[in-house]
């Protein structure tokens, strides 16, 4: 579980290029996008379903109105990755 | 052309030669040979956000453009590239050969005038921006786009921006007309210019050069005057005032410091 979480905050990093934001300053319930939280954008979450599909080989359906409540933590997305390679 | 257009600023079209005067408030021009401009050029009023999605290319055009533009609102910009992001969108052809999903934040910087969105999203600025290609002659049709700008409206100045950068590599043995290095040329066009040179498209067919069209316009500063041609269409430009060398920084806005240097 933390094994995975710390994938998921390094894949985060490196994955959209993030400058001046390490692994570790992403918090377990951080909002990920919008301008609460890390600020992320449409583009990233584009780009970071790119990234999670070639890691996990998850199946992402951005039709699905769960994409959002998925993407939306780090928390989230451990479960989902959980959840969808269970 | 509108009876508003200053006469020095109007674009002439005679026995199939075009040619304008083109004042130059401001110049600026980045070499990056090994990366040194590139370190050198900050960027550092882009947002994060917004700046680790920027290209090399991209970075040394928006210092270029915004060190030529500092404390002038409301430019219009034109901006030229022969080849853009080329280096994005081989990188995504690879991508697509090998199997692999396109990078959505590649993608969405790919286009020839990324660098020109970028400029208007950064610095807010709503004016019109354009963006033009002509292969070799990229730089030079590029000039006469802002020149054709600036006489539409010569009350405010507009900005020109080129840049490139070599080819990938998978293009093979780079050419001496693209140019060894990634560069950034600004030119702030202007009506406090007290530098201008005149600008000739002629009509009679002339050897091509070895060198990049930028370069010529260059060599234009240090002596006097210059030519390039592609092989066909040659083109010229003349300093009427020698003396300096280097274009004087923009002046203030009270008049007192403005000359002009008809031709």
């Amino acid at each position: 579980m933390e094994t995975l979480k710390n994938e998921i905050r390094k894949l985060i990093v490196d994955s959209l290029a993030l400058e001046d934001v390490t692994p570790d300053d992403i918090g377990d319930d951080l909002p990920l996008f919008g301008d609460d939280g890390l600020g992320l954008d449409s583009i990233d979450a584009l780009e970071l379903g790119v990234a999670l599909r070639k890691k996990y080989g998850l199946r992402i359906d951005s039709n699905d109105s769960g994409t959002r409540e998925h993407f939306a933590s780090v928390d989230n997305l451990v479960k989902f990755i959980q959840k969808s390679n269970g | 052309m509108s009876a508003s257009v200053r006469p020095e600023s109007e674009i002439a079209r005679a026995r199939g030669e075009i040619s304008f005067r083109l004042p130059l408030d401001r110049r600026v021009f980045r070499d990056d040979v090994g990366g040194c401009a590139l370190a050198a050029a900050g960027v550092d009023f882009v947002d994060p956000m917004l700046r680790r999605r920027l290209s090399p290319l991209a970075k040394l055009t928006l210092s270029s453009a915004f060190e030529c533009s500092k404390g002038v609102s409301g430019v219009r910009l034109v901006y030229a590239s022969r080849h853009g992001e080329i280096a994005r969108t081989v990188a995504m052809l690879e991508d697509i050969a090998q199997g692999e999903a396109v990078s959505p934040a590649r993608f969405s910087l790919s286009v020839l005038n990324a660098s020109a969105g970028l400029f208007s999203l950064i610095s807010g600025n709503p004016e019109p921006a354009t963006a033009i290609s002509a292969g070799r002659s990229s730089f030079g049709y590029g000039l006469v786009e802002a020149a054709l700008r600036f006489a539409e409206d010569a009350s405010r100045p507009v900005l020109y921006v080129y840049s490139d950068e070599p080819l990938p590599t998978i293009y093979g043995k780079s050419h001496a007309e693209e140019g060894a290095s990634r560069v950034a040329l600004a030119l702030l066009i202007g009506d406090m210019a007290e530098t201008a040179l005149h600008c000739s498209v002629l009509p009679t067919a002339r050897p091509a050069s070895a060198e990049p069209q930028f370069r010529a316009f260059l060599r234009c500063f240090e002596e006097g005057a210059s030519n390039w041609s592609d092989g066909d269409t040659p083109w010229h430009w003349r300093r009427p005032n020698s003396q300096a060398n280097e274009v004087p920084a923009r002046p203030e806005k009270t008049g007192a410091g403005k000359s002009d240097l008809g031709i």
